[in-house]
């Protein structure tokens, strides 16, 4: 059986959107103006609360707000869509219009370029609540770049926002010129200013950028970080298997380095191999709307609540909102998410899913899990990893996963597997 | 533009037939760009860059970013209330009004 009932699921995911916009405003209300003031920041952020779109005038006779299933109200950011994100990868071929990309070679090495521009923008986090952001292309989390082990990832950054900002990148990274940090190569970039960062696309795994100016924990909240994924050269796995795995070179048989190579192609998007699997992208994040140093609403993706239930008539018959509906996957598709966290303020953040267990691959730097059929792992910030998800043998229906902080699933980050 | 985060004025109030002109008189680049739900439902999109709608003006920021000393003009027409936006600078409050009479 599905681990949600659909109506149930609905009814949750409203009960706490809607105390969660509640609480906003509450904040809204008290502390806005002070705390802006405070970080010289001229009470102009674009802080809003708005309230619930199915306000009380549109119920009939007899109804009562306990009757009210489904959605609070739908999202009207048109910028951002978090099912959108899910599976936007670039890797050069120009997958995204607010992404600037190319790939070409150059010297023997495929050169993915992608133009990144820092903006303040303002980006939805819950129905009717606009967070102050920091963003690369106007995004959070930024755009996920993608490439190959061994290519170079040339990205030409112009700084256009107010503050100075940087982009550090995890990855190993061989000149301290292209490290992105303050003290190093051009330092951080004032408004209207520019560099090309160059990074050889190493180790293979699933990877983390962010701005590295200070205060760093303001200019990563405000939603300056996210995902390089780096997908295995097979060529490279065959020659050093033992770089991926946690065995010793004297210990790889052959059928070991066959079963790796064919796990590197499973992850590599150039190969066949990898169209089976369904892959996707989710950066845990959250977000202090009043500047009090703690988070306010979290999330997997920005928007609380998005991979929620949209709407139901209460008798287990749903229907999809136009922005807030569950992950849709195929039960019989073997299932790949690049998990990372941003989580600032918090120390820890987590990932569970009900009636499922799964691999773990920290960092996605092996090609065999380091954790093994767990249905919890944990993250600190910037910590990364990939989850492969089987649901072969459930049940169609809806499958929870949230965060395993209850208080952060509470306040944004539960979400639904629905297999079909 | 000037105090280099701002429009000012902030809000203006023209007649119906009006150009106005934004002078960039601050140092670094912005862009005007009208939000696409907050214009009279009649009226002509504009964006500097010239763009046709708000979705092509975030896409591509440069194309519509005004440097040190650069104008851009638009003619209102149609009267109502119009709410527009520098792009890369939206949360640190650089929004404005024009109100057409």
């Amino acid at each position: 059986m599905p681990s949600q009932d659909y109506s149930e699921a609905a009814k949750l995911s409203d009960g706490l959107e809607q105390r969660l916009v509640d609480s906003l405003e509450t904040d809204f209300k008290t502390t806005r103006r002070a705390v802006l003031g405070g970080l010289g920041l001229a009470g102009s952020a674009a802080l809003t609360g708005i309230g619930r779109a199915d306000n009380d005038e549109h119920h009939g006779p007899g109804e009562d707000s306990h009757g009210n299933f489904g959605a609070v109200g739908e999202y009207t950011d048109t910028d951002f869509d978090p099912h959108e994100f899910l599976y936007q990868f670039n890797t050069g071929r120009g997958e995204q219009e607010n992404v600037p990309q190319d790939v070409y070679e150059e010297n023997g090495r495929t050169v993915r370029e992608f133009t990144f521009q820092a903006v303040d923008t303002t980006v939805t986090i819950a129905p009717g609540i606009e967070f102050p952001a920091w963003a690369y292309n106007g995004q959070v989390p930024g755009p996920t770049i993608r490439a190959v082990e061994g290519d170079l990832i040339r990205v030409k950054f112009e700084n256009l926002g107010r503050h100075a900002h940087t982009i550090h990148p995890h990855v190993r990274n061989l000149n301290p010129e292209m490290d992105g940090i303050p003290q190093n190569g051009p330092g951080v970039l004032n408004t209207g200013e520019s560099f090309t960062y160059e990074w050889i696309a190493q180790p293979a795994g699933c990877h983390f950028y962010h701005c590295h100016s200070l205060p760093l924990k303001e200019h990563i909240h405000r939603g300056l970080y996210g995902a390089i994924i780096i997908d295995p050269d097979p060529e490279r796995v065959a020659e050093k298997p033992e770089e991926y795995c946690n065995y010793h070179a004297s210990q790889i048989t052959d059928e070991l380095r066959a079963d790796l190579v064919a796990e590197a192609k499973t992850r590599n998007h150039e190969y066949p191999e990898n169209d089976a699997i369904n892959e996707m992208v989710i950066v845990m994040n959250s977000f202090d709307t009043n500047f009090d140093g703690g988070n306010e609403v979290y999330a997997a993706n920005t928007r609380a609540f998005a991979y929620g239930v949209g709407d139901t008539d209460g008798r287990g018959n749903w229907k999809a909102g136009e922005t807030k509906r569950p992950i849709q996957i195929d039960g019989q598709q073997r299932q790949r998410v690049y998990l990372a966290n941003a989580t600032e303020f918090d120390l820890i953040n987590s990932f569970h899913t009900h009636s499922q267990f799964f691999d773990y691959y920290d960092h996605g730097t092996t090609l065999t899990p380091t954790l093994q059929t767990v249905d919890t792992v944990m993250q600190c910030q910037a910590q990364r990893g990939i989850i492969e998800l089987d649901y072969s043998d459930h049940d169609p229906g809806l499958y929870m996963f949230h965060a395993h902080q209850s208080e952060f699933a509470e306040l944004g980050w539960m979400s639904f597997f629905e297999v079909v | 533009m000037n105090e280099d985060f701002a429009f000012d004025p902030k809000r203006l109030t023209v007649s119906a037939g009006t150009t106005v002109k934004w002078v960039n008189d601050s140092d670094v680049g912005h862009t005007v760009t009208a939000y696409e739900g907050r214009i009279p439902t009649e009226a002509v999109y504009f964006a500097s860059g010239g763009f046709e709608s708000e979705r092509a003006a975030r896409n591509d920021v440069s194309g519509g970013l005004l440097a040190t000393g650069d104008t851009y003009e638009h003619t209102f027409d149609v009267t109502g209330t119009y709410e527009y936006v520098c792009i890369p600078h939206e949360s640190s409050g650089m929004t404005g009004t024009v109100t057409v009479e």
